[in-house]
């Protein structure tokens, strides 16, 4: 007895509900594997909904040199300033550091992950909305924590050219001489831990600002505490 | 030769010239019941099998006319997209099973009981008694999420050990986050909600309080589903008294709450 013939689908159609559920599947993959972003910026969107800041403009991603993280993605959304720190997988960036802005310029230390004792460099971040500042003076005055022991307390002077729209970029290093350098690195470490908010209450950190025009005029003078 | 090889013969020679082979099964046998067919009316008619064979062959024509004609219509790119896509088509569905146990380890982290369990289903421990339980579904909306309050509870504990007397109220509330991106993964900005009451006590967040001793709202990421979040949640050194408690968030141009009564649920 014959068998009876099927009435199979064209090929054409066969191949595009092949392609469709290999779309299908493709998509369960994605979400099965985790969901892995495949790039810094697209990283960083989903930690910005996920912490419910922004949609903010990206104003510039920084090699800070830091062996902890590849670089620092740095953002303003309008209302406050973020810092996130992008690893080389991707995936494994997923802290994001907010600060709301109080006034026309806003101060951040980069966090790091380093031990309080062995910070080398402290990126710092001066937030502005001053587009003709070219160029920027930070002064911090910088105590180490009572714990460390020793007495320490020094300002650091800082200068920056405009480099980038929408903040100056300040690399804070040991100036106080090898034997101040583990009580230094408390001291960045204090700063550092401003930038995250779960962290010691109680620093405060006297800082001054002033910015200046392309022909050295000073335009903008502030003095703040910096406090998480 | 006998009818039914020259039937073969004939088939197999049109079907060579089909250039995708997986096709020549398939048009071979379609080739055959059109032979069989034709044959059928001949033997039925009182041929004899070899002689009807001979005959429709001879009537089919040229077997390297039709496989030209064959050529033509059953073109291989096709084919091999058509294989293509059934390799791919397996492939993905390895891939994605091959993920599925990585998924439901990651996913299991965040199946455990939540700290606060007992708030909700029992009325009353050693340690104390639930004065009030509510289910208030309040909710709110931001970046994609669905915030909602799924249940409250408030409690009185009384109770001593050999140190201390310990007399304090607690509430305790579940807030479930909801989104369908499946991708998005747990709202990190959950640590940011406060809370304030009707008599104008603030419960900041705890990543903002300014010490340990204040009103302060602390929480825990439980468990996550596929599309959801909860979130064991409660307010420390609660003060009792209030006639609603409201969670808020006010941070990046956004400002939401979700207003939970503290009228009208079951008081225990």
């Amino acid at each position: 007895m014959r068998l009876l013939k099927r009435h199979s689908l064209p090929r054409w159609a066969k191949i595009m509900r092949n392609l469709f559920l290999t779309a299908m599947a493709l998509g369960l993959l994605y979400i099965f594997a985790g969901a892995p972003v495949f790039s810094a910026t697209q990283a960083f969107r989903r930690v910005e909904r996920k912490n419910l800041v922004g949609p903010s403009e990206v104003l510039a991603i920084l090699d800070i040199s830091d062996e902890c993280f590849e670089s620092l993605l740095i953002a303003d959304d309008g209302k406050g300033v973020i810092m996130f720190p992008i690893h080389e997988k991707y995936s494994r960036s997923t802290s994001l550091y907010y600060q709301e802005k109080t006034g026309p310029v806003t101060v951040m230390a980069a966090p790091t992950p380093r031990e309080p004792d062995a910070i080398e460099m402290l990126t710092v971040i001066l937030f502005d909305d001053m587009p003709d500042a070219a160029g920027a003076e930070l002064t911090l005055s910088l105590s180490a924590a009572e714990w460390t022991g020793v007495e320490f307390a020094k300002d650091y002077t800082l200068t920056a050219r405009r480099e980038y729209d929408g903040f100056f970029r300040f690399e804070l290093r040991h100036t106080a001489g090898d034997e101040y350098y583990e009580t230094e690195s408390y001291a960045f470490s204090e700063l550092s831990e401003i930038t995250d908010c779960f962290s010691n209450p109680d620093v405060h950190i006297p800082a001054t600002v002033n910015l200046f025009d392309s022909s050295g005029s000073l335009i903008y003078e502030q003095n703040m505490v910096l406090t998480s | 030769m006998n009818g039914e090889y020259r039937i073969e013969q004939w088939c197999d020679t049109a079907c060579s010239y089909i250039r995708f082979k997986p096709d020549r099964a398939g048009v071979k046998q379609e080739l055959l019941w059109h032979f069989e067919d034709k044959c059928n009316v001949l033997t039925e008619a009182g041929v004899s099998f070899d002689e009807a064979a001979r005959e429709v062959t001879a009537d089919m024509g040229s077997p390297e006319e039709t496989g030209r004609l064959l050529r033509v219509t059953h073109k291989p790119y096709l084919g091999w997209i058509w294989v293509a896509s059934k390799w791919f088509l397996a492939l993905a569905v390895i891939a994605m099973l091959i993920a599925i146990p990585g998924f439901h380890n990651r996913r299991a982290i965040y199946e455990n009981k939540p700290m606060h369990e007992r708030a909700y289903t029992q009325t009353c421990t050693e340690y104390g008694t639930r004065t009030f339980y509510t289910e208030p579904g309040c909710s709110a909306q931001s970046d994609g999420y669905t915030f909602t309050v799924t249940r409250a509870a408030q409690w009185h504990y009384d109770w001593a050990d050999e140190r201390d007397a310990h007399i304090n109220d607690g509430f305790y509330f579940t807030i479930r986050a909801t989104n369908l991106l499946t991708w998005a993964g747990a709202p990190d900005g959950v640590k940011y909600f406060y809370a304030v009451d009707s008599n104008g006590n603030y419960y900041v967040s705890n990543y903002n309080r300014p010490d340990s001793d204040g009103l302060y709202m602390v929480g825990n990421l439980e468990s996550q589903g596929l599309f959801s979040y909860t979130y064991d949640m409660w307010l420390e050194n609660y003060v009792s008294g209030t006639e609603w408690i409201e969670i808020r968030y006010d941070r990046s141009g956004r400002s939401f709450s979700m207003h939970i009564d503290l009228a009208g649920g079951e008081s225990d």
